[in-house]
C-alpha cells in the first residue's frame, strides 16, 4: 500500500517535472527562468584594469568603432496597419528617396569622418604599443645594469 | 526551499506537486522545478545530480584536471555529468589525468557562436553580442548541483546549489557578469582570492589547493646535477625560459668551478608553430657549449624521470611582470618538483609564496641577482640541497591528491546533507 502511494507520488512529480521542463524551454529570457530581474552588464572601470586588460579593451572598442563606421540608417520601413499599410510604406520610401540627395551628402561626410577617426585611433594604438615595447626593453636593460652587469650571453628576445 | 516544503515532499508527492505549482505561478518554472528536484533527493528517491561545466574540457590543462579530480572524488555520491562544448570522452579524460571517471558521463553542447575550428574565446563576447553561454545557464537548471569549473562568469547558475571554481579572475567585471549569483566560490590559492576580491568585489569563498600527484612511484632516485624547469613554452614568453638560459649562463660565469658539471633542462609543452620556442632554439644553436637541453611535449613517464633526477627546480613566472595575470596563480609544477625532492628556487610572487617556505623548503627570489646567489649557494653545498630537498618533499605532500579529495568530500558531504535535509542552503 505504502509503496503504491510512493509510486503514485513519484509519477505525479515526474509528470509535473515534464510540464515545468517544457515551460523552462519556452522561457525566452533568464529573467523568466530566474523569476527575478537580473543585472547583465556592469560598466567597466577602465582605471582598475591591468595593462593587458586595457589592451584587450582598447582592441574591442576599436573594433566596435570600426563596425559602426557606416552610419546610414538600416531601419526597415514597415507599417502595422492592415489595409493602408502598403500605402504608408510606399509614401515613406518615396519621402526617403526624395530626401536622398540631401541626406546622402551628410552621411558620406559623417562616414568619411568616422573612417578617419578609426584610422587615427588605430595609428595611435600602434604607436603607443611600439613606445611601450621600447620602454620595456629600456627598463629591462636598466634592471640588468643595476643587478651587476649584462648577461655574458644575450638573452633571447621575445618581442 | 523551506524545511516545511522538504517535509511535504517526503510525506506526499501531491503536496510537493501543489507547492511546486504555486511556486511556478509566483516565481517562474525554474524555482518550481528546483523544488521538485530537491524534494526527490529529500525523499530519498535518487542521488543528487551534479553537472560540472568546463568550456575547455576538450583540452589538457591544470584547471581541467582540477575539475576532473573533483568529479572522481564525488562520483560515488552524486550522479555526475561533465558538460563540454567540443568532443571529448571520459576515456580521454581518464587517460590524460590518470583518473577513474567510470561513473561519470559527458554531455557535449556545441556552441554555434564560436567557429568550430577556432578556440572558444569568451573575450569575443561583449554587451553588443548575444550571450552564447545562455545555453549552459539553461542546462545548469536541470541538476541539483552545478559546478562552473571554467571561471567563466558569463554562465548564470540556475541549479539549487551552485559553485564557482576560480583559478584566476581573467576578465574584469563587465558584460554578462554573473559570478556573484553563485552560492559558493572556490579558489585555488590565496593569491587568486585576493584578486577575486579586488577585481570582482567577491570576498567570501573557500580555499582548495589543486591536486598534485607526482610523487615517485618507486622510492627516491639518485639526484644528478640538473637544474630543471617545467613550464609551457608560451608564445608570449610569460614562463621566461629565455631568461632562464641567460641566467644559467651568468651562473656559470659567476661560479665557474661549482657550476661546471651542471645542466639546465627545460621541459614543457608547446603548440606548433611557436615562434618563441624557435627563437630559443636559435639562441641555443648560437651557444653550442652551453649545457642546456630542451624537452618539448615529452611523455609523462619521461617527465617523471626528469623530476626524479633533478636536484634544483627553477620557476621564473612573474619575474618583472606588472600584470597580475602573468604571475603564477598557484604553481603546480613547483609542487611536482618538490614532491620529487628537488630544491625549488622560485620567483617570490603569486601562489609560489604559499608553496615554498623561503629558507625552509626552498628559496624564493625577487630579482636575478638573488636567484643567482641562492642557486650558487645550493649547487655549492650538497648538504643544504639534500636538507632543503627533504623539506620540499614534506611540503609537497601538503598538496597531494588525497588532501584535495578529503577537502572536496568534506565540502560536498556537508552541502549534500543540508540539501537533503531541507535546511536553508
Amino acid at each position: 500500500m505504502a509503496s503504491d502511494m510512493d509510486e503514485k507520488a513519484r509519477n505525479e512529480v515526474a509528470a509535473l517535472k515534464e510540464r515545468l521542463r517544457a515551460d523552462k524551454d519556452a522561457a525566452t529570457s533568464l529573467e523568466d527562468l530566474a523569476g527575478a530581474p537580473i543585472q547583465h552588464h556592469f560598466p567597466i572601470d577602465l582605471w582598475s584594469l591591468s595593462d593587458s586588460e586595457l589592451d584587450n579593451e582598447m582592441g574591442k572598442r576599436l573594433s566596435f568603432l570600426n563596425e559602426d563606421i557606416d552610419c546610414r540608417p538600416t531601419v526597415e520601413i514597415a507599417s502595422h496597419r492592415r489595409f493602408i499599410g502598403p500605402f504608408i510604406v510606399f509614401c515613406k520610401k518615396l519621402l526617403l528617396w526624395a530626401m536622398r540627395p540631401y541626406t546622402n551628402s551628410l552621411f558620406v561626410r559623417q562616414n568619411r569622418f568616422n573612417e578617419q577617426l578609426v584610422a587615427f585611433h588605430l595609428a595611435s594604438f600602434i604607436r603607443f604599443r611600439r613606445l611601450e615595447e621600447r620602454a620595456k626593453r629600456l627598463e629591462k636593460l636598466a634592471g640588468e645594469t643595476l643587478e651587476g652587469g649584462e648577461d655574458e650571453v644575450p638573452a633571447v628576445r621575445h618581442d | 526551499m523551506t524545511k516545511t516544503a522538504a517535509a511535504a515532499s517526503m510525506s506526499s508527492g501531491r503536496d510537493l506537486a501543489n507547492a511546486a505549482a504555486d511556486l511556478a505561478a509566483r516565481s517562474g518554472p525554474q524555482a518550481a522545478y528546483n523544488l521538485l528536484l530537491r524534494g526527490e533527493v529529500a525523499a530519498g528517491w535518487r542521488k543528487p545530480s551534479l553537472a560540472l561545466y568546463d568550456h575547455t574540457l576538450h583540452l589538457i590543462g591544470g584547471g581541467e584536471k582540477y575539475g576532473c579530480t573533483m568529479a572522481q572524488a564525488l562520483q560515488d555520491d552524486f550522479d555526475i555529468t561533465l558538460i563540454a562544448h567540443r568532443p571529448v570522452s571520459t576515456a580521454d579524460l581518464m587517460k590524460w589525468y590518470d583518473l577513474d571517471l567510470s561513473h561519470c558521463q559527458v554531455k557535449i553542447m556545441p556552441l554555434e557562436f564560436f567557429p568550430s575550428d577556432g578556440p572558444i574565446n569568451p573575450d569575443r563576447v561583449s554587451a553588443r553580442t548575444e550571450n552564447p553561454f545562455l545555453a549552459v545557464s539553461r542546462e545548469s537548471g536541470n541538476y541539483d548541483f552545478f559546478i562552473n569549473n571554467s571561471m567563466l562568469e558569463m554562465v548564470y547558475p540556475l541549479a539549487n546549489v551552485s559553485l564557482f571554481i576560480c583559478h584566476f579572475p581573467e576578465r574584469p567585471k563587465g558584460p554578462y557578469f554573473y559570478a556573484q549569483h553563485y552560492g559558493h566560490l572556490i579558489y585555488n590559492s590565496r593569491y587568486t582570492a585576493e584578486w577575486i576580491a579586488r577585481k570582482w568585489g567577491i570576498a567570501n569563498g573557500r580555499h582548495i589547493y589543486p591536486p598534485v600527484d607526482m610523487e615517485p612511484a618507486s622510492g627516491d632516485a639518485p639526484k644528478e646535477n640538473v637544474i630543471l624547469s617545467v613550464a609551457r613554452f608560451e608564445s608570449g614568453g610569460s614562463k621566461q625560459q629565455a631568461e632562464m638560459i641567460a641566467a644559467f649562463s651568468r651562473l656559470r660565469a659567476m661560479a665557474p668551478e661549482a657550476a661546471r658539471d651542471w645542466r639546465l633542462v627545460l621541459c614543457g609543452g608547446s603548440a606548433s608553430p611557436n615562434p618563441y620556442l624557435e627563437r630559443i632554439r636559435a639562441g641555443l644553436a648560437a651557444q653550442p657549449g652551453l649545457p642546456v637541453e630542451l624537452r618539448v611535449n615529452m611523455p609523462l613517464a619521461e617527465l617523471k624521470r626528469e623530476y626524479a633526477r633533478a636536484s634544483i627546480f627553477w620557476h621564473f613566472c612573474g619575474l618583472g611582470q606588472s600584470n597580475p595575470a602573468n604571475v603564477e596563480h598557484f604553481g603546480m609544477s613547483t609542487v611536482e618538483a618538490m614532491q620529487n625532492g628537488c630544491l625549488p628556487v622560485v620567483f617570490d610572487g603569486g601562489g609560489q609564496r604559499e608553496i615554498v617556505e623561503d629558507g625552509v623548503s626552498g628559496f624564493r627570489f625577487s630579482g636575478t641577482r638573488e636567484l643567482l646567489e641562492r642557486t650558487a649557494r645550493a649547487i655549492g653545498d650538497r648538504e643544504l640541497r639534500l636538507r632543503l630537498g627533504m623539506e620540499a618533499k614534506r611540503r609537497g605532500g601538503d598538496f597531494s591528491r588525497a588532501v584535495f579529495n578529503e577537502k572536496v568530500r568534506t565540502l560536498f558531504s556537508g552541502l549534500a546533507e543540508t540539501y537533503a535535509s531541507g535546511d536553508p542552503l
